[in-house]
């Protein structure tokens, strides 16, 4: 799922200062997952903002509203009531439900209330780990169903790097594991150490974000 | 700044307190400080933004009264209720209305009159951060 957290407070409060109606929007999808951006945490943010608001003399009026998915069309559009209203949309989706809104309702100030941070999966309750990079060339065929890209620090195609602790974490992080450690255990236990030996075709990063923006185009479905 | 009694919402665990309760007389009581008592299945159901709600409303704290986190009907609920108070807490440090505002305690065949004491503790805790700026009438 696309993971998001909420900007700091202040950050917030800064952006909309200027405003006195606000509409705040979740989304019911990912974001719900993630436990950042749902109708929890609209419910949530929004007593918050107020008071942090009004704490700062700003007196603004709050109304909140969850989108099944902020990253459709159809249901973005079941805010335009309300947006028409408002002085300043908040969104509290991912990057791309806060550009949906921002292009639907586009003489309406929208501002981000989370950064979107990564693509993740919920391994246990409160904790997320990234497991994606959406780069554009999957090689988990090759790698043991474990991402090179997303979940090693330098996403090296060629590791374990020199800077695997001894007990098999990441150096950056004692409580992230070196991917490539557990590459290298999966082929051991699979008996196939030696694909780890074979020379790959270099990474085609043009799929990637390197490559400029993603267009995808499916004529069957045009 | 208007004068004003300390509001105090005390949600309880129906689980951890004795067969007749008596708020209407033991509140009446109450000195300093109203109490606005409400029954909880179990003190997980209270969410985080209930708590942040209540306060923006205009309470002056929240109590919340849970189980003993080895007398839970639910099992977890006291462990639940105890970590969404911590983040509650920290969210109206960030926001500068004082974490005091927010409390909760383990407890168990209580009275009413133990009840509203516990809310009197709360607002002990509370009322050197004033009343809550949200409440109609205080103005900043």
């Amino acid at each position: 799922m696309i993971i998001a957290e909420w900007k700091p407070i202040d950050e917030l409060v800064e952006n909309l200062k200027s405003y006195k109606k606000i509409l705040l929007v979740g989304c019911a999808t990912c974001v719900a997952e993630c436990a950042a951006g749902g109708e929890k945490e609209v419910e949530t943010l929004a007593p918050l903002l107020h008071m942090a608001m009004k704490n700062k003399g700003y007196d603004v009026e709050i109304s909140t509203k969850t989108l099944e998915r902020q990253c459709e069309w159809e249901f973005v559009d079941e805010i335009a009531g309300l947006a028409s209203g408002v002085d300043a949309i908040l969104s509290i989706a991912c990057g791309i439900g806060i550009q949906a809104v921002a292009e639907r309702y586009s003489k309406t100030p929208v501002y981000p209330g989370v950064n979107t941070t990564s693509l993740a999966i919920r391994q246990e309750p409160g904790l997320w780990l990234a497991r994606c990079a959406a780069c554009g060339e999957c090689v988990l065929g090759e790698t043991f169903g474990l991402c090179p890209i997303a979940r090693c620090a330098k996403s090296l195609m060629n590791g374990p790097c020199g800077g695997t602790r001894k007990d098999g974490k990441c150096e950056i992080d004692e409580n992230i594991d070196c991917v490539w450690t557990l590459i290298v255990e999966k082929a051991k236990e699979r008996g196939c150490l030696d694909s780890l030996r074979k020379i790959n075709k270099t990474k085609n990063w043009s799929n990637s974000q390197h490559g400029g923006p993603k267009r995808v185009v499916r004529k069957e479905l045009r | 700044m208007e004068k004003f009694t300390l509001e105090i919402v005390l949600l309880y665990c129906q689980n951890c307190v004795g067969n007749s309760l008596d708020f209407a007389e033991d509140c009446a009581k109450a000195g300093g400080f109203t109490v606005r008592p409400a029954i909880m299945p179990c003190s997980s159901k209270v969410e985080v933004s209930y708590l942040l709600k209540l306060l923006d409303d205009g309470a002056d704290a929240v109590q919340i009264v849970a189980c003993p986190k080895t007398n839970c009907k639910l099992l977890v609920g006291s462990t639940k209720i105890e970590k969404r108070v911590e983040y509650a807490r920290g969210l109206i440090e960030s926001i500068g209305m004082g974490a005091e505002r927010i409390g909760l305690c383990f407890e168990k065949e209580l009275s009413s009159k133990q009840l509203v004491d516990i809310a009197g503790g709360r607002a002990e805790l509370m009322r050197p951060l004033g009343a809550n700026p949200m409440k109609k009438g205080v103005t900043l």
